[in-house]
């Protein structure tokens, strides 16, 4: 039957070869078709369709499989399309498409893991309601994902970027009626968000000294140098490198914009193994692999440093957290840290190798995490599980090859990319043993210690015996189980085969349910002939050619990383000493220790400090006060400026209008009306006055006579 | 005379008004169908024009020119005011979104239960005075249609109306008529300072016309005039160009509005009523930046290129301002008051670049505003219908009562602070890219305007989680009352959405009307 199936699935691609010839045809049509499911699941709310909804979606996310992958068989080297977006006088932005090896793979990669969370989600979601509203999410989701790795621009690359993290808030607050999830949901979107902002003015500067968003072009200007001068534009291209960089912090969860990535946990386990484990959060790498080309050495010591202080950050956090996908969620902040790192370094087929290993095992981890809590009914705390390893024997050792791959032990992809990673940050540093560029490799090697740590715990806490009972006891069934582990590890190490002859095994298999098969094959994905036929060398990886000349044969990594794996063995197996039991299992911890723990713990505090300023300057999001908003003093002083300086200026302007038009009306009253009445008045004063020249009184007439000669007298006689 | 396809698109709506005044009240059910039916013509009058609408032809088109009023000034000079109405790009994306904004209005207008005959003979003429406007090329028609849109603006929040709609509506006159003021002043100044050779000869007198196309040009401008430019004449301590520069400033800053002068617009939105409220965001906000571009920016850009800092500055503190303002209402109609304020200080950073990416995207940020704001306006206007409330706090959880209306909220609020992919993005994008590439305008100004985007994200989001998720409670009595959208409420807001992302997806069906037209004036 599965012959039948391959053979159908051989067929489907070859119809599609034929029938679609160009690649940008397959991506559109791979691209409508989920957005196609997206609309379809998210509107049809009929009973009978939700009943199906399950196949509905896998087949959706098949068929996007089965489109990628004609895809990949159709196209030989780089391909670059371009068609005009928009025109504006002489800035002309297009819709570029760039096809190269790591766009192919991470096009087909996003895909695979895609399908297997959705098939996952069909049991882990399988009671809840708005299952169908899940599935139109990630039908969202990826689409945006692929759109963001073909993306042969900035612009372009920021659309995308901004769609994914939009598609993140909603699977964060997948639960909107619980408050947690809304609360994180927002404050990851909001830290996007500011991320955004950086990213948006790093293209800008960008642009400005480029005249070019396309990722081609402008390395290529750099290259010549003749285009544009270096020398004046030294400093702007560090700016906007920077600034570009911020974005990255944000989306890929560096140090210091990395505290919503735990948050984002509060969405349900399979997004998080695709959105902020495998895919969405490695957005920002994949973008340093595109501006990797125009990176001064400045800014990469800059981002190098970054890279690798969250990765020793995240895993220290790692450590100390109960909760598995807290715990996983670090791991992750702490791996993409060394990807950073990597990039930053300029590795960058190094880091983009790490980053196509990290998704398979992290969302195999991720998966199994999700197995384990529905398992544990929905509870997320490590310290209540334990001893799945007998009833669930095929998850558990699907998860650990998982954990082993992210542990970086041989014969696993994990191995290979670290080895590549660390090999050329080495290589990076130089000979120069005590210069500070060696703290790089250092770093990523403490990192690398730290991991095979916090797995191990991971591991005994959720798979082996419980731990509940008495602590002496707990103590000795560790020390038994871990011994198991070893044991289990070495079995799986030294061939899968052996294992798959072994009866019980082979049993467990046929009753294996969803969870055991996606985790499986994620597992599968995890070991390392998926990326090259030799198992110790990352030389030969088929699909990533520039390793920048490294040698890894000769190179002593992977010994020094064996070994540190075999002495976190060693701790866990010989825990011996109080302080490390209680490291492992976070009990009975008290005074200082307690304090510095928590610290730990609570990542450093860092979310609280920012969760602190944006309160008090902008708004107090928790509060649920519904009578008044509570807002921060920035918010108050404006609504404050807004009601009582300009408001009230306005109104005292018209005040002041009206009392000088009452100021007229008054003088209109008193003055002009008065001056009116009062020379009427005095007319009348006058006529009432004169009236009594004409009373015929002759004495009167005669004075008036001599008056008047006498003074025509007097004026002929003076002139 | 045969009348131009333009002429016929500002008297339809006359028309209309007058029949609806000469219908007797008895067939008041008819007065929103032949609004409707006015609207219907419009559009395919619009269509009409967009068929012979030649996007590489830079000035105006469909120009028809005839004498209106000739008035002489004793025997030397002679005022000829003239009846031209034409389109170019500028104005025809404008005309798109009036018929739109005007189109949504009318059909949600069906909610006004009194004076039905007053409402709609009103509407219809300030549609004719609105569409007046955008097609006037003579200064003199423009502001008569200018003036003609504030007097049924101030009857339809006065009396149509929330409770203090007295105080809006008096408010709303009083600042707008300032604004008149300056550009009627302005208006007079610059028609004396220039004159026309061509008539002048003919008539053995000195013509000042209000003809836009002859005001946009420095070579008719008289050597001994007020605005000359080389002759500077001070006025008030000021040179007289940027004396007139910045009244024209001041006057379409009140209407765009530019903060301080803007708190007549919140008042002015929470009292109006919705089809109202739409009007007044959607296209008459717009005329203030028309006329930025048109008037200002074609009169005086050498005054513009002068101040470009101020007018930078000034959209950022709008931008920033406005954005904390609407963080901190609790009335929803108020916050997207505020966030319209918010949303034109990035117009006003796109003009102040002085370059085609930022007069283009000020356009696109108009256009896309104008959409944007409607539908939300439109959605308030939903929440409000059912219940009469409109505070933030009364109402958790939503979802669960509307999903269809909380999809509908989820998409305007999205679209609003500048997701990619509907049109409020590229608007926002082009104004601050334009700002960035400006040679004229400090860096500081596109860089602090960014933060813009995180603003109108941390108000909108908080507010759509307030209301819409989280457990369900909301009051008794609302919970009965609220029930999801009808069919008209869904083909309203599904339209408007849908534009929007057509928009956010292909906006080159926009600039390419732009650009020449920007081009032109920008030369």
């Amino acid at each position: 039957m599965s012959f039948g199936l391959i053979c159908l699935f051989l067929t489907f691609i070859s119809v599609l070869k034929t029938a679609l010839m160009n690649p940008e045809t397959i991506i559109l049509s791979n691209l409508l078709v989920y957005l196609f499911g997206f609309v379809v699941l998210f509107t049809v709310k009929s009973e009978i369709f939700r009943s199906f909804s399950d196949w509905v979606a896998t087949g959706i996310f098949v068929l996007g499989v089965i489109f990628a992958s004609s895809l990949q068989l159709s196209i030989s080297e780089n391909y670059q399309i371009s068609y005009t977006w928009i025109q504006i006088h002489n800035t002309t932005i297009n819709f570029d498409l760039l096809l190269d090896n790591q766009a192919y793979f991470m096009y087909v990669l996003i895909q695979v893991i895609a399908l297997f969370v959705v098939v996952f989600s069909s049991k882990y979601l399988a009671k809840d309601v708005s299952k169908n509203r899940f599935y139109a999410y990630i039908c969202l989701f990826v689409p945006a994902m692929l759109g963001l790795v073909i993306s042969g621009n900035l612009l372009q690359f920021y659309i995308f970027w901004e769609l994914v993290g939009f598609c993140s808030f909603l699977l964060i607050g997948f639960w909107y009626e619980k408050k947690s999830a809304n609360s994180a949901a927002f404050k990851s979107f909001i830290i996007n968000r500011l991320g955004d902002c950086f990213l948006f003015l790093g293209i800008c500067f960008t642009f400005y000294i480029f005249k070019s968003l396309n990722f081609l072009t402008i390395a290529e200007l750099f290259r010549e140098g003749s285009a544009f001068n270096l020398e004046n534009h030294y400093l702007n291209l560090s700016i906007a490198a920077v600034l570009m960089f911020v974005g990255v912090m944000s989306k890929s969860a560096q140090f210091p914009l990395q505290i919503w990535l735990p948050k984002a946990m509060e969405g349900p386990t399979p997004a998080s193994a695709l959105i902020h484990a495998a895919t969405m959060v490695v957005a920002g790498v994949f973008l340093l692999a595109r501006i990797n080309p125009i990176l001064l050495i400045e800014v990469r010591y800059i981002i190098a440093f970054v890279g690798c202080f969250t990765a020793v950050m995240g895993a220290i956090s790692a450590l100390f957290q109960n909760q598995i996908k807290a715990a996983l969620a670090y791991s992750t902040i702490s791996q993409l840290g060394m990807m950073v790192c990597g990039m930053g370094i300029g590795a960058v087929g190094a880091a983009n190798f790490h980053l196509a290993t990290h998704a398979f095992f992290k969302a195999g981890l991720f998966l199994g995490a999700g197995a384990v809590i529905d398992i544990f009914n929905h509870k997320q705390d490590m310290r209540k599980m334990g001893g799945l390893q007998k009833s669930h024997p095929v998850l558990f050792y699907a998860f650990c090859i998982c954990g082993a791959s992210l542990c970086g032990i041989p014969l696993t992809s994990g191995f290979l990319s670290k080895d590549a990673l660390i090999t050329s940050a080495l290589a990076f540093a130089g000979n120069d043993y005590f210069s500070f560029k060696m703290l790089i490799p250092l770093l990523l090697v403490i990192t690398s210690f730290i991991t095979a740590l916090y797995l191990i715990r991971i591991v005994v806490m959720t798979f082996l015996e419980r731990q509940e009972s008495q602590f002496d006891k707990i103590i000795q069934n560790t020390k038994k189980t871990v011994g198991g582990a070893i044991k289990s590890f070495e079995n799986i190490l030294t061939g899968e085969r052996q294992e798959a002859s072994n009866g019980a095994f082979v049993d467990s298999l046929k009753q294996a349910g969803i969870y055991e098969i996606c985790v499986f094959c994620l597992a599968l994905g995890s070991v390392f002939f998926v990326f090259s036929a030799e198992a110790f060398s990352f030389e030969n990886i088929w699909y990533i050619k520039t390793f920048m000349g490294l040698n890894a044969r000769n190179s002593w990594i992977p010994w020094v990383l064996m070994g540190l794996f075999v002495l976190a063995l060693m701790i866990s197996y010989n825990t011996t000493s109080d302080e490390i039991r209680n490291f492992y299992l976070n009990k009975r911890i008290s005074g200082t220790k307690n304090k510095l723990i928590l610290w730990i713990k609570n990542h450093f505090y860092i979310e609280d400090f920012y969760h602190r300023i944006f309160s008090k300057i902008i708004l107090k999001y928790e509060s649920e006060s519904a009578s008044t908003r509570s807002l921060g003093s920035i918010a108050i002083k404006a609504a404050q400026i807004e009601k009582n300086i300009i408001d009230v200026a306005i109104l005292k302007i018209t005040k002041g209008f009206l009392s000088i038009a009452k100021l007229f009306g008054k003088a209109d009253s008193f003055l002009v009306d008065r001056s009116v009445n009062g020379l009427s008045d005095t007319i009348m004063l006058a006529g009432q006055k004169i009236k009594n020249i004409q009373k015929n009184n002759v004495q009167l007439y005669l004075y008036t006579v001599i008056l008047a000669v006498l003074f025509i007298g007097l004026i002929k006689f003076l002139f | 005379m045969s009348l131009s396809i333009l002429t016929i698109m500002i008297i339809l709506p006359l028309v209309g008004g007058l029949i609806i005044l000469l219908l007797p009240k008895s067939y008041k059910e008819f007065y929103p169908w032949i609004s409707m039916g006015i609207l219907v013509l419009l559009w395919y009058n619009f269509l009409q024009v967009y068929r012979g609408f030649d996007t590489q032809t830079a000035g105006y088109q469909l120009v028809q020119h005839s004498e209106w009023i000739r008035l002489s000034l004793g025997k030397t000079s002679l005022f000829s005011i003239q009846f031209i109405v034409g389109i170019d790009g500028l104005s025809f994306v404008m005309m798109l979104l009036t018929l739109i904004v005007f189109s949504v209005a009318t059909l949600s207008s069906h909610k006004i239960d009194k004076k039905e005959k007053a409402y709609f003979s009103l509407l219809l003429l300030m549609l004719a005075a609105v569409i007046g406007c955008f097609v006037a090329v003579d200064f003199f028609l423009f502001f008569v249609c200018f003036e003609f849109m504030l007097l049924p603006m101030y009857f339809l929040i006065g009396i149509w109306g929330g409770p203090n709609r007295s105080y809006a509506s008096m408010k709303f006159l009083i600042y707008t008529l300032v604004g008149s003021v300056l550009i009627l002043v302005v208006m007079l100044v610059t028609a004396m300072s220039y004159s026309d050779e061509f008539f002048s000869n003919e008539f053995k007198k000195m013509v000042f016309s209000f003809d836009f196309r002859l005001l946009d040009d420095f070579s008719n401008l008289r050597k001994d005039g007020l605005l000359s430019i080389k002759n500077p004449n001070v006025v008030l301590g000021l040179p007289a160009r940027a004396l007139m520069f910045f009244f024209l400033l001041l006057g379409f800053g009140i209407k765009l509005p530019i903060v301080p002068f803007h708190t007549w617009l919140p008042d002015a939105h929470v009292e109006a009523p919705t089809p109202i409220s739409v009007v007044l965001a959607g296209v008459l906000l717009k005329i203030g930046g028309y006329g930025f571009i048109r008037i200002v920016y074609g009169f005086f850009p050498d005054m513009c290129a002068k101040y470009v800092h101020l007018l930078g500055l000034v959209g950022l503190i709008a931008i920033i301002y406005a954005g904390f303002n609407a963080l901190a209402q609790q009335d929803l109609k108020k916050l997207i008051a505020y966030s319209s304020v918010s949303h034109m200080g990035f117009v006003l950073i796109g003009f102040a670049a002085l370059n085609a990416e930022g007069f283009n995207g000020a356009v696109f940020q108009m256009f896309s505003h104008g959409l944007l704001s409607t539908m939300l306006f439109v959605l308030v206007g939903v929440l409000y219908d059912r219940t009469k409330n409109r505070e933030i706090k009364n109402y958790k959880g939503i979802v669960q009562l509307m999903p269809i209306f909380s999809v509908f909220a989820g998409v305007g609020f999205f679209a609003s602070m500048g997701l990619p992919g509907f049109s409020g993005f590229i608007g926002e994008f082009f104004t601050l890219f334009g700002g960035f590439q400006s040679g004229n305008l400090p860096k500081y100004i596109p860089v602090l305007g960014v933060f813009g985007i995180l603003i109108s994200a941390v108000y909108f989001l908080w507010t759509y989680q307030k209301m819409f998720f989280g457990t369900l409670q909301v009051s008794t009595n609302f919970e009965s009352k609220l029930k999801d959208l009808n069919l008209l409420e869904i083909v309203i807001l599904s339209s408007l959405s849908i534009l929007a992302i057509f928009y956010g997806l292909f906006p080159n069906y926009l600039f390419k009307f732009l650009d020449t037209t920007i081009n032109y004036i920008l030369k």
